[in-house]
């Protein structure tokens, strides 16, 4: 290893345990404790911990995946009819669960809950109305 | 049914590495598939996120964390090979899936997304909400300058910076040693910052 590797090797180790501190910290750290010449590193840094923000997917996206996912481990195919998950009470935990993020996509989601009742109602009518052409025939 | 939150705690007998915080979650699944529910939901936003950053769209970013949890899925019985060959964690094997699919999609398309950087825009600027039109340039610039790193550099650096991993469970990650990482993280800041001066 030649001596500017070695330095190269010595201030990334410096900037991984400034890292360490600046992502597990509360509040931005103070770069006075990087040695001299690290400073744009540390700024640098500091912006992609404010910038760089954790986005969370759609309600509706996560549930109809883990529907897809649920079918999966059936071994159903896509496409089949899977029981309705979870109770009113799981939507509303993970309401609360998602709230002060962001949310991806324009799918909000109180917009997502509105989906699945009207989902769940399409489903129950669709029930209904097959139930009413069995006793037809 | 898909049983939310629950783990199997039977006698396994499946070696996986006690580091792993989710061996038994992964166990479980291994001998149930419909319990891979908890693990869905534990990581289901950190693969949407790597995948967002990267496509930079949310409807690409849903349909590579759809492919990667189905293949996650099918392949969850071969982890455990993998995780005593390479000290992997289930985390890590997640992203690595991830970014193995990511890679054929853009083999597929022969790109690697320029703009759009709208989602940007929803970005608020930290602890000031009168600063929020100076916190959206900002975030533009920061992903801009982001945008233009090398890929391996660039995944380092959400890897680091939006799922907090270590430098060595990125290793895992990009199949690079713990220090080669470091420095792959330490050149990508530098480049950040000459191109947030320059910009």
């Amino acid at each position: 290893m030649t001596g500017e590797e070695a330095a190269l090797f010595d201030d990334a180790i410096q900037s991984d345990a400034y890292l360490d501190r600046l992502l597990g910290a509360s509040v931005p750290t103070a770069i006075d404790d990087l040695p001299p010449g690290l400073e744009p590193i540390a700024d640098a840094a500091a912006n992609l911990r404010s910038y760089l923000v954790r986005f969370h997917p759609s309600f509706r996206f996560e549930e109809r995946l883990a529907a897809r996912l649920r079918a999966a481990a059936q071994g159903h195919a896509p496409g089949d009819l899977i029981e309705f998950p979870g109770t009113v009470g799981d939507v509303e935990q993970v309401e609360r669960r998602l709230r002060g993020r962001l949310v991806g996509g324009a799918i909000a989601s109180g917009v997502s809950i509105a989906s699945l009742a009207g989902a769940a109602v399409v489903a129950w009518r669709r029930f209904r109305s097959d139930r009413r052409w069995e006793r037809l025939a | 049914v898909f049983r939310k939150g629950r783990e199997h705690r039977g006698t396994a007998t499946v070696r996986v590495l006690s580091t792993d915080s989710d061996r038994q979650a992964v166990q479980a699944a291994q001998r149930d598939p419909l319990l891979f529910e908890p693990l869905y939901r534990k990581y289901v936003a950190q693969v949407y996120n790597f995948a967002f950053y990267e496509s930079r769209d949310h409807h690409a970013a849903e349909d590579l964390t759809e492919q990667v949890f189905l293949q996650a899925l099918r392949a969850l019985p071969t982890f455990r090979d993998r995780a005593e060959s390479d000290g992997s964690t289930f985390r890590a094997w997640l992203f690595q899936i991830a970014r193995n699919t990511l890679s054929n999609e853009r083999r597929r398309e022969r790109r690697h997304p320029e703009a759009p950087l709208d989602a940007a825009a929803q970005v608020r600027a930290p602890d000031d909400p009168a600063a929020t039109a100076i916190g959206r340039d900002e975030a533009r610039r920061v992903w801009g300058a982001v945008n233009r790193l090398p890929a391996e550099r660039r995944q380092a650096v959400i890897l680091r910076f939006v799922e907090e991993m270590s430098a060595r469970e990125i290793g895992q990650v990009l199949g690079r040693s713990e220090g080669a990482v470091r420095v792959l993280i330490h050149r990508a800041l530098r480049s950040v910052a000459s191109d947030l001066a320059r910009t």
